[in-house]
C-alpha cells in the first residue's frame, strides 16, 4: 500500500475515533454512579449497573411503543406525499410551479418558537373533533390525541422530503418517462410503477430522516399530549432517572435503550440510506 | 395491512374522544424528586374521591414553554396547581386564587385552620403586597457554606465568624495551594442561582436600614397595626422585620426621587441616567403623573400629561445634591460597598467561575480541589449520598471526606452596613392555584390542595423521596413532618438566620432588568468595566425597569391607594380570562377555510381562465391533483400557525393579556435593543462558521474516502461516520461541558499535560473565547448528511474528467480545486442553503452551554427571541424578532439560489 493510502487511512481512523467518543461516553456514563461521573468522567466505571438497562426497558418500553406508532404513521404519510408531490414538481410542467415550490420552501424558514402557541391553539380548537363544534368550541380538539402529532409531523416533515425527491426524480433520464407516455401510460401510473420503484433508496433516506426527527422531538409532544399513557419516548425518558436532579447513569441507560429502535431501523435501512444519498447526485 | 391501520386509527379516535364525567384536577410540578410521593398521595385521594381525577405532570425540562402554551390554550388546558414562580406576571393579572380566606378555613384533614399547617414565618415571607398570599411553599431552601473538614483540620483552619475573617481565610487557603471557594458563576447562576443569591444576601444587609423609610405608614393602604404599628427595627434580631410590610410604591418613589426633581417649575433629571427623550417614559401611567403634579408642580396649570411634557426639562444642576437622604440610588455608597465586597470575595472563587454551572462547581468540592462551596440545603441529601459512594466498596480506595456547614458570616468592619447576613433562600417546591370560572371546581381543587399539604401527605412525599434516593431540596415548611435525625441536624445548621427583606439584583420580578444586570455584573467581575462604570450603568438599568414594573403592577405610586385591590375587583368580576392570541377573533376554522378557498381559487383560475399563450401546460390538471393533498395539509397545519405567529409581530402582546395591534412599534424597539444588535455580529460569525463546518469538512472527508482504493474500506468508513446519528443531542452537550470545564475539563488537562499551562482557559467563561468555544463544539463536525451527498457528488464525476486531469499533470490539491470543487457546486449550494436556514434559527446549544453569557458575548437574536417571549413574556416583541429572522433567511436563500445560478449560466 502506498504512503498516500496509509495517510488517508490514518487520518480517517483518527476522525472516526473522535467521532465515536460521544458513543463511548454515553455507554460509560450509563454504568456510573453520579460521583464517579464527577470524579472520573473519562475512565471506566467501577462497577456494573446492568439493572439500569432492565429498569430502562421496563419503564420506557410503553413510551417506545408509543413513539414507534407515532413515527410509523407520520413516516408513511411523509413518504406518500413527498414522493407524489416531488414527482409532480420534478417531471410535470404546470402553471405556477415556481411560486408554489417557493411557498413550500419558505415554511422551512419560520422559527419553530414562533408557531408553537398558535399551533397549540389550533389543535385545541380543531373543528368537529374532541367535543368541538364546527367553530372549534366546547372541547379539547385534537389535544391529547396522536392526530395532534401526526398531522403537523406529516405537514412539516414532507417539505424536506419533497425537496429531496424532486432533485432525485429530476436526475432520472427523461427518455424513460417519454417512452412510457408514448405507450399511453397516465402520469399517476408512471409515478406509481416507474418513479417510485426506482426511488426506493431516496425514500429510505426520507424515511430515516423523518423518523429521527419525530423520534427526538421533545417540546411538541410535551405540550399536546397530556396523558402519560400516550406520551412519546423523548418526554418519557426525562421522567426516567430524572435528569437535572442528578442520577445520570439511568438516564443514559434510558437513552441507550431508546436508541434500540433507531439502531434497528438503521441496520435495515442504512444500506438504502447511503444509496439514496449517494446515487441521486442531490443538489440544489 | 390497511385494515389494521384503519382499526388502529378508529381505536385511537375512540380513546381520544372525551368522556368528561369526572372533575379533573391538573397538577404540574418541576421538582421530580417529589414525584413518587405526590403520585401516592394523588392515588389515595382519588380512591377516596371517585368523582375526582387527578392529572399529574412532572416536567423537568421546558416548564416555562409548557406553561405558556397551556395557558394560551384556555381555561380547560391551564393547570390548576403549578409552580407560580415561572409566571410571576400572572399574580398581578389576577390569575391566582387568593389563599388568605382558605388559610382561615378549617381544613377537613387537620381539624384546624389550614394556614396553621405551615411555618408562619415562611408564609409571611412569601406574602405579596398587602399581606396577600398566593404562594403555598412546601419546603425551604436555605443557603450555607459547605466546607471540607479534613482539609480544615489538617491545615488548622478555623470556621470564620466575620466576613473579614472569611476573606483572610480564603487568602491563606489560596497560599496553601487550594481553591478557596467553588462557585457557579455562569449566566444562569447569576440569573436565578447561587451567585445571584450572594448579591441578594449582601444587599439585604446593606439596605436593611432603609426599611423604616419604606415601611407602610398609618395613612397607607393595607396598613395593619399588628404588622407595622408595633415594629421597631432591631438589627440584633434577624427576624425583627418578618411580619412588617413595606410598600413597593414607596420604594419606586424613592428611586424616582433620586433621578428627577421639580424645582421652580422646571423638571430636572439626572443626565447620567436619562437622555431628555427618556424622561416621559416614567410618566407612562396617569397615576405617576398625578402624584408628581400634586407633590412637586402644584403651580402647573392642569393635571395632564401634556403639561408635564411641556414643563421645561433640564439636567441636574451642579448644586443638586446627588444623594440626598431618603432616595434610593444604585450608584450610591451602599451599592459601592456591596459590589466592592462581592468583587473581593469573587477573587477567591475558582478561576473561570463564569464558565461554571452548579455541577462544575460541585465537582471541585467533591474532588477536594476546592475547600468550600457556596451551597444550599438542596446539596445535603446528595452530599450524604455522594460520600457513601466515594467511600467505595470493600477493597476500593476511600475517597470520602468529613464535611460540615457554616452560615455566611456578617460584615462587621463597614459602618455603611447596618444589617446582618441573612438567608436568601426560597422554596424548592411552591404551588399556586389557578383561578377558573367554576366555583365548584375551585372548591375541589382547594380540597385536594389541603389534602396534599396535610402533614401525613407531606410525610409521604418526603419518605418516598428518601426511599427512592432522590434529593430533597430543603426542610419541609409543613409542620409535624419528621425527617431522619441526622438529616434534620444538617438542616438545622442552615436555619435561624432570618430572611432577606429588601434585596436587589434586577428590580423586583422584572426579568428583563435581571438579565441586563447579569450581563453587566459579569463584565464588571471580569474586569472589563470599572466599579464606577458598573454602578453608573446599573443605576440606568434599574431606573429603566421602573416604567415596566409600574405598568405591570398597575401602581399609581400613591401608597394611600390600594391599586391592586381595584384591579383585582375588576378581575374578580370578569372571572377566568382567556390568554388571548392574535387572530383569535378570527376563528381557526374560518381562517383555514379562507386559505383553502384562496388556494383552490388560484388553482381553478389557472385551469379555466388562464390559457397560457403558446405552449399549453398540458400537465397542469394532473399536477394539481398530485400536489393537492400536500398543499391542503400544509395550509392547514403549517401556514395557518405560521401566519398567526408572524402577525403577532405587529402587536403589543404581553403574556396573559389581549394582544393589541401596534403597527411597527416592535420593530422600532428592536433597532435600539442592544442585545439584538450585539447578537447580530455573533450570529454572522456563527453562520459563517456553520457553513464552513457543513461544507469544507464533509467535503474533505469525502475526498479522503474517495481516495481509498479498497471499496471495502470505503464502505466501512462511510458507515462509521453515520453511527453517531443515533446519539441523543443531550449527550453531546454534556460531553462538551466536560471538555470545556475550567478545572476538570479534558481540554485544559490536555494542555497542562503537554506543558502548555499558559493556554489554559475558562473556555465558556471568558468573553473573548466563549463564542469560539461554541463554534468548536461538535469537532470534528462530520455531518452524516453532508458527507454522503459530497461522496455522491465526487463518485459521480465522470472518469473521463479524472483521466483528463491526470493527463494535465494536476497534483492532488490542484485537482481538488480545479475539478472537484466545481463539480460539486450543486451539492455545496444545497448544503449552504440548508445550513443557513438551520443556523439562523439555532439557539438550543447556546441556551444550554452559556445562555448568552458571559456578559453578552454569546447572545444571538434567536436566543434573545426566546428570552423575550418565554422568560419576559413579551410575545409580540419576541415574534417581531422571529419575523426578522424569517425575512433574513428568506433573503439569504434567494440570493444564494440566484447568485449561484447566475455563476453557472
Amino acid at each position: 500500500m502506498s504512503i498516500k493510502q496509509l495517510t488517508c487511512i490514518f487520518l480517517l481512523l483518527l476522525l472516526v475515533v473522535i467521532t465515536m467518543i460521544p458513543i463511548y461516553v454515553t455507554v460509560m456514563i450509563s454504568q456510573k454512579e453520579n460521583v464517579e461521573i464527577y470524579t472520573r468522567f473519562w475512565s471506566l466505571p467501577r462497577g456494573l449497573h446492568l439493572e439500569y438497562y432492565l429498569d430502562g426497558v421496563k419503564f420506557l418500553g410503553p413510551y417506545m411503543l408509543n413513539s414507534l406508532m407515532i413515527s410509523a404513521v407520520s413516516v408513511s404519510g411523509v413518504l406518500f406525499l413527498a414522493s407524489m408531490t416531488g414527482y409532480a414538481f420534478a417531471r410535470l410542467r404546470f402553471t405556477g410551479k415556481g411560486p408554489l415550490f417557493v411557498m413550500l420552501l419558505s415554511l422551512m424558514m419560520i422559527p419553530g418558537i414562533l408557531t408553537l402557541i398558535p399551533s397549540f391553539n389550533w389543535m385545541r380548537t380543531f373543528p368537529f373533533v374532541g367535543g368541538n363544534d364546527w367553530l372549534g368550541r366546547g372541547g379539547q380538539g385534537l389535544i391529547n390525541s396522536w392526530f395532534a402529532l401526526w398531522f403537523p409531523y406529516i405537514a412539516g416533515g414532507q417539505i424536506f422530503g419533497i425537496v429531496l425527491c424532486r432533485t432525485f426524480f429530476e436526475s432520472l433520464p427523461e427518455e424513460m418517462f417519454e417512452a412510457a407516455r408514448i405507450d399511453g401510460a397516465g402520469e399517476f401510473y408512471i409515478y406509481r410503477n416507474i418513479a417510485v420503484p426506482l426511488s426506493l433508496p431516496i425514500l429510505a433516506t426520507v424515511a430515516i430522516m423523518t423518523f429521527l426527527s419525530n423520534y427526538n422531538d421533545y417540546i411538541w409532544p410535551l405540550v399536546v399530549i397530556t396523558d402519560t399513557a400516550k406520551q412519546a419516548f423523548s418526554v418519557g425518558v426525562t421522567r426516567f432517572g430524572f435528569e437535572g436532579n442528578l442520577k445520570l447513569g439511568p438516564v443514559m441507560a434510558g437513552y441507550i435503550v431508546g436508541a434500540i429502535p433507531l439502531i434497528i431501523v438503521f441496520s435495515f435501512g442504512m444500506k438504502y440510506y447511503v444509496k439514496g444519498l449517494t446515487s441521486g447526485a442531490l443538489k440544489a | 395491512m390497511r385494515r389494521v391501520l384503519f382499526a388502529v386509527l378508529v381505536a385511537v379516535t375512540l380513546i381520544t374522544s372525551p368522556a368528561q364525567a369526572k372533575d379533573t384536577i391538573k397538577l404540574a410540578c418541576h421538582v421530580v424528586s417529589y414525584q413518587p410521593g405526590i403520585e401516592i398521595v394523588a392515588d389515595e385521594y382519588m380512591a377516596a374521591h371517585p368523582d375526582i381525577d387527578i392529572n399529574l405532570n412532572f416536567i423537568d425540562k421546558g416548564m416555562e414553554t409548557w406553561l405558556e402554551t397551556q395557558f394560551a390554550g384556555g381555561e380547560e388546558m391551564a393547570p390548576d396547581l403549578y409552580p407560580g414562580n415561572y409566571t410571576w406576571k400572572y399574580q398581578e393579572q389576577g390569575r391566582w386564587v387568593l389563599m388568605n380566606p382558605y388559610f382561615k378555613q378549617i381544613s377537613p384533614y387537620t381539624g384546624e385552620p389550614w394556614g396553621d399547617s405551615f411555618d408562619q414565618a415562611i408564609i409571611s415571607k412569601f406574602a405579596a403586597a398587602g399581606g396577600r398570599n398566593y404562594i403555598v411553599p412546601f419546603d425551604f431552601i436555605a443557603v450555607g457554606i459547605l466546607y471540607n473538614k479534613d482539609i480544615f483540620e489538617a491545615n488548622g483552619y478555623e470556621v470564620p465568624s466575620t466576613w473579614h475573617d472569611m476573606i483572610a481565610l480564603c487568602e491563606q487557603i489560596e497560599k496553601d495551594g487550594y481553591i478557596p471557594f467553588a462557585m457557579p458563576g455562569n449566566t444562569d447562576a447569576f440569573w436565578n442561582g447561587r451567585a445571584g443569591w450572594v448579591v441578594r444576601m449582601l444587599t439585604d444587609a446593606y439596605f436593611r436600614d432603609m426599611l423604616p423609610m419604606l415601611a407602610l405608614q398609618p395613612e397607607d393602604a393595607n396598613y395593619e397595626y399588628e404588622r407595622n404599628g408595633t415594629w421597631v427595627q432591631d438589627f440584633s434580631d434577624p427576624y425583627d422585620d418578618i411580619l412588617m410590610t413595606y410598600s413597593s410604591e414607596r420604594k419606586y418613589n424613592a428611586i424616582i426621587d433620586g433621578v428627577l426633581r421639580f424645582k421652580d417649575g422646571v423638571l430636572q433629571y439626572d443626565e447620567r441616567v436619562f437622555t431628555k427623550a427618556m424622561v416621559p417614559s416614567l410618566f407612562k401611567t396617569q397615576g405617576t403623573l398625578e402624584r408628581y403634579v400634586r407633590e412637586y408642580a402644584a403651580d402647573l396649570p392642569c393635571f395632564d400629561r401634556q403639561a408635564i411634557y411641556a414643563a421645561k426639562l433640564e439636567p441636574f444642576g451642579e448644586d443638586t445634591p446627588r444623594f440626598p437622604a431618603g432616595v434610593l440610588r444604585f450608584d450610591g455608597p451602599r451599592m459601592r460597598s456591596v459590589y466592592a465586597h462581592l468583587y473581593e470575595f469573587s477573587r477567591y472563587w475558582q478561576p473561570g467561575f463564569m464558565g461554571a454551572d452548579d455541577g462544575s462547581a460541585h465537582n471541585l468540592f467533591i474532588n477536594r480541589r476546592a475547600v468550600m462551596e457556596y451551597a444550599t440545603t438542596a446539596s445535603v441529601t446528595s452530599m450524604i449520598e455522594e460520600m457513601n459512594d466515594l467511600r467505595g466498596k470493600k477493597g476500593e480506595m476511600d475517597e470520602s471526606f468529613e464535611w460540615g456547614t457554616f452560615p455566611p458570616p456578617n460584615i462587621t468592619n463597614d459602618p455603611v452596613c447596618k444589617g446582618t447576613i441573612r438567608d436568601t433562600g426560597g422554596p424548592g417546591l411552591l404551588l399556586t392555584a389557578t383561578k377558573k370560572s367554576s366555583k365548584e371546581h375551585e372548591k375541589n381543587v382547594m380540597d385536594f390542595f389541603m389534602y396534599l399539604t396535610r402533614p401525613e401527605s407531606m410525610q409521604t412525599i418526603m419518605d418516598a423521596a428518601l426511599a427512592n434516593k432522590r434529593p430533597i431540596t430543603g426542610p419541609p415548611v409543613i409542620k409535624g413532618v419528621k425527617l431522619p435525625a441526622d438529616l434534620q441536624k444538617q438542616y438545622d445548621t442552615f436555619l435561624g438566620r432570618g430572611f432577606e427583606k429588601i434585596t436587589f439584583s434586577g428590580l423586583d420580578n422584572d426579568q428583563e432588568s435581571v438579565f441586563e444586570w447579569v450581563a453587566l455584573l459579569q463584565d464588571f467581575l471580569a474586569d472589563r468595566i470599572t466599579l464606577d462604570e458598573y454602578l453608573a450603568q446599573y443605576q440606568r438599568i434599574m431606573v429603566s425597569a421602573l416604567p415596566r414594573l409600574i405598568e405591570a403592577s398597575y401602581a399609581d405610586l400613591d401608597p394611600a391607594t390600594d391599586d391592586l385591590a381595584r384591579v383585582r375587583a375588576e378581575q374578580e368580576a370578569q372571572g377566568f380570562q382567556e390568554v388571548k392570541q392574535p387572530l383569535s377573533a378570527l376563528n381557526g376554522t374560518i381562517m383555514v377555510g379562507g386559505l383553502w378557498v384562496l388556494f383552490l381559487g388560484f388553482l381553478l383560475t389557472n385551469l379555466f381562465l388562464r390559457t397560457a399563450p403558446g405552449k399549453p401546460m398540458h400537465h397542469t390538471t394532473m399536477a394539481y391533483l398530485m400536489i393537492l393533498p400536500t398543499f391542503l395539509l400544509v395550509l392547514t397545519f403549517s401556514y395557518y400557525p405560521a401566519i398567526a405567529g408572524l402577525c403577532s409581530a405587529f402587536t403589543h402582546w404581553e403574556t396573559g393579556e389581549v394582544p393589541q395591534f401596534n403597527g411597527l412599534q416592535n420593530f422600532g424597539k428592536m433597532v435600539s435593543d442592544r442585545f439584538v444588535l450585539a447578537g447580530i455580529t455573533n450570529q454572522i460569525i456563527l453562520v459563517l462558521a456553520a457553513v464552513i463546518k457543513a461544507t469544507v469538512v464533509p467535503f474533505l472527508v469525502a475526498e479522503l474516502i474517495v481516495a481509498l482504493k479498497s471499496k471495502r474500506l470505503q464502505y466501512l468508513f462511510r458507515t462509521s461516520f453515520l453511527v453517531p446519528m443515533v446519539v441523543p443531542g443531550m449527550v453531546g452537550l454534556m460531553l462538551w461541558k466536560f471538555v470545556y470545564d475550567p478545572e476538570l475539563g479534558i481540554l485544559n488537562n490536555l494542555l497542562s499535560a503537554i506543558g502548555l499551562d499558559g493556554l489554559r482557559h475558562a473556555w465558556l467563561g471568558e468573553a473573548n473565547l466563549a463564542l469560539g468555544s461554541i463554534i468548536g463544539m461538535g469537532f470534528p463536525w462530520i455531518g452524516a448528511f453532508g458527507l454522503l451527498i459530497y461522496l455522491a457528488g465526487l463518485m459521480n464525476i465522470p472518469a473521463s474528467i479524472t483521466d483528463a486531469a491526470k493527463l494535465d499533470c494536476l497534483n492532488f490539491w490542484q485537482r481538488i480545486w480545479h475539478i472537484d470543487v466545481p463539480m460539486v457546486k450543486g451539492q455545496t449550494k444545497l448544503m449552504v442553503i440548508l445550513t443557513l436556514i438551520g443556523a439562523v434559527q439555532e439557539f438550543q446549544n447556546i441556551y444550554i452551554l452559556t445562555n448568552g453569557g458571559p456578559g453578552i458575548s454569546t447572545i444571538v437574536p434567536a436566543l434573545r427571541m426566546y428570552h423575550v417571549a418565554f422568560r419576559f413574556g413579551h410575545f409580540g416583541y419576541g415574534a417581531s424578532i422571529g419575523f426578522v429572522l424569517f425575512l433574513v433567511i428568506l433573503v439569504l436563500t434567494i440570493i444564494n439560489l440566484k447568485y449561484v445560478k447566475s455563476v453557472e449560466s
